[in-house]
């Protein structure tokens, strides 16, 4: 993949890392990009990304809609750093609204994918450990099943039902204040 | 098992190729995930629906009944509305207490509470203390504020007898809102907490600091409403904090020891002497003044925040001097990015000039952004030129944005004093529309046509950096 051209080349090269995916290919990215996963960024600081960071867990395929996710949150995610999800920054500068907005335009573009990809996607994100995407593609799962009936939730993600209705009845009496 | 990936593996090999692969792919297992990714997933559920996820196996059943996070908001539980509340106070009790007691003697990561403070709960949540002891319980959140909680004085007394040191160390997130901390003598602090969150907590000045203090291992404070109506002198280090947030606590100064402090951010009605001199690595600074005095609060940031990087000051009631602060011999040494947001009153439109006193702290500045918001401005000829506050050079800006330009006199000399003092200038935007908030004054499309008018016209009076690319919407 070539680097983008706009900025400082020779700065932008030095700060360059290449991570492999499972079936061997090869995708180049700025440091800024890869340090969103805490994984990579680890590997980084203790210097073990020379001739690249292979990734056996994870396919080109979803490597490279990983890569999209972290090159478009790379800008965003400077200040970031030690706030936490049950602070809400998003009201924080009106003028940044409008880019915040592009953001959240770009997350659900970016989550208009079949299960199979977005389950793929959450299995990535938590392999490299870059909470963002994992809490955005947890956060979509969770969307799916809410206001949903049991059977329903089952029929979506092929849960087989191995309770015996004895267990099943115990469970909802246990439960009752949430099924009321 | 159905629910192993490897057998799941051979049963599809009987089909041929492709076509298996494709098959597998299309049954999307839920079991397939970790179980922390499972968790992550059941935990943004209202908590009703994460019980109900109980009946649709054995496995979502023990991922209920092990689950490391119990959350009981009191709205969503008794499914009422806040206001009628206090009428389902006892149906709440109910019903956490039923939940416990299937938890209990298990590990129980998290436990939240969420309802507004009555004296009947004061022993039962005495009990749920009890029960996040005994359930190893790392995150707790308590938050008891109620609705009209600045008007009572009730706060539920946090039971510091009924935790021992082995329950204090398991602690690492902590919430408490509408809590009295009241100190057990000798009390050593929370030594693995790394996030707390105190809301409308009363406590003495005296208490507030040895609790801080003791919290070596914090990385996240947020203090909200705490009205210690005193210092808060912090002096205890705290190396690990990145984050601080104080937000409306009447506080008369604030003093932390954060080395490693990377963003700070107030909220208040005026400013406050602040000490974090000590925070030599602070990246961002965020203020939100209600009423204050320009030159004062820059004077004290200087003091209080000589290290910071980027900062954005925005003062809601905002008055200025008339003084150029001559004689200030500090500077921001450490600024690269200042964000300015002015609501000047109108009576003040003759001195918007002065706020440019702040540049002159600022000799390393690179991006410059000033947000006007003021409804009377259109081309108001009033105030001092910029020959009046002499020479200044900020060699190392290289953006600035100015939103809301109403082509006012003290807008001209600001954009010509910066573009005159700013030899590495880059990009200058000048934007007629008011970018800070809406603006509620209805105004006609040939006012912006004149501001655009202004800027250009006045810029053309004075040669622009080299580099300098102009543009003026």
């Amino acid at each position: 993949m070539a680097s983008a051209g706009s900025g400082d080349e020779k700065a932008a090269a030095a700060a360059m890392i290449t991570l492999i995916s499972s079936d061997n290919e090869k995708f180049e990215v700025t440091e800024a990009t890869a340090t969103l996963s805490q994984t990579i960024r680890h590997m980084i600081e203790d210097g073990c990304t020379d001739g690249g960071v292979p990734l056996p867990n994870v396919t080109s395929k979803i490597l490279a809609r990983v890569i999209e996710y972290c090159k478009k949150h790379a800008t965003a995610a400077a200040g970031e750093e030690g706030s936490s999800s049950s602070f809400s920054d998003a009201a924080f500068l009106e003028v940044d609204r409008a880019f915040l907005e592009e953001l959240e335009e770009f997350d659900d573009a970016f989550l208009e994918v079949d299960r199979a990809t977005l389950f793929d996607l959450i299995l990535a994100a938590n392999y490299l450990d870059i909470k963002g995407l994992l809490n955005l593609t947890c956060q979509k799962v969770a969307d799916s099943v809410k206001g949903k009936t049991p059977e329903q939730i089952r029929e979506m993600y092929n849960i087989v039902n191995d309770l015996t209705p004895e267990e099943e009845a115990e469970i909802r009496r246990e439960t009752q204040w949430a099924f009321e | 098992m159905v629910n192993d990936p490897i057998s799941q593996e051979r049963n599809t090999d009987e089909a041929p190729g492709k076509a298996s692969y494709e098959t597998r792919r299309r049954h999307v297992h839920f079991e397939d995930l970790p179980r922390d990714v499972l968790y992550s997933i059941v935990s943004k559920l209202p908590p009703k629906e994460f019980a109900r996820t109980s009946v649709l196996s054995s496995r979502w059943r023990c991922m209920w009944s092990d689950c490391p996070r119990l959350t009981f908001d009191a709205v969503l539980v008794c499914n009422c509305k806040r206001d009628n509340l206090h009428q389902h106070t006892d149906e709440f009790i109910h019903k956490v207490n039923a939940v416990l007691q299937k938890h209990q003697g298990m590990v129980v990561e998290t436990l939240e509470i969420k309802i507004d403070f009555v004296d009947s709960l004061i022993h039962h949540l005495d009990g749920w203390i009890n029960f996040a002891v005994s359930s190893r319980t790392k995150n707790i959140t308590f938050d008891l504020k109620p609705k009209n909680f600045w008007e009572r004085n009730d706060h539920y007394v946090f039971p510091f007898k009924l935790l021992d040191y082995g329950s204090i160390s398991c602690l690492q997130h902590m919430q408490l809102s509408f809590v009295y901390l009241r100190l057990p003598s000798q009390f050593r602090g929370f030594p693995n907490l790394r996030k707390l969150y105190l809301q409308a907590v009363h406590a003495s000045r005296k208490d507030l600091e040895h609790v801080l203090s003791h919290c070596y291992k914090l990385e996240w404070l947020r203090i909200d409403r705490c009205n210690i109506n005193d210092e808060l002198m912090v002096d205890g280090q705290l190396p690990h904090l990145l984050y601080l947030y104080v937000e409306y606590c009447k506080l008369t100064s604030i003093k932390f020891q954060a080395v490693n402090l990377a963003t700070f951010k107030y909220e208040g009605l005026s400013v406050v002497p602040i000490d974090l001199s000590h925070s030599s690595k602070l990246q961002n600074a965020y203020f939100w003044l209600h009423n204050a005095v320009f030159q004062h609060v820059l004077m004290s940031l200087l003091k209080g925040l000589p290290n910071v990087q980027n900062l954005t000051l925005r003062i809601c009631s905002q008055h200025l001097e008339k003084h150029w602060l001559w004689d200030n011999p500090l500077k921001f040494s450490h600024l690269r990015h200042l964000q300015l947001f002015m609501f000047a009153h109108s009576e003040h439109v003759d001195k918007i000039l002065y706020s440019v006193s702040f540049l002159r702290a600022t000799p390393f500045i690179e991006k410059l952004e000033v947000h006007y918001a003021v409804c009377v401005l259109w081309s108001v000829d009033v105030g001092p030129r910029r020959q009046e506050f002499g020479v200044c050079k900020y060699n190392y800006l290289k953006n600035m944005w100015i939103t809301g330009f109403k082509g006012a006199r003290g807008q001209v000399e600001f954009l010509l004093h910066v573009v005159e003092s700013a030899p590495a200038l880059e990009d200058i935007i000048v934007d007629t529309e008011q970018r800070a908030y809406e603006d509620l004054w209805p105004h006609k499309d040939e006012e912006f046509e004149k501001a655009r008018r202004i800027a250009k016209v006045s810029l053309s009076t004075i040669s622009l950096p080299r580099n300098a690319k102009l543009c003026v919407t």
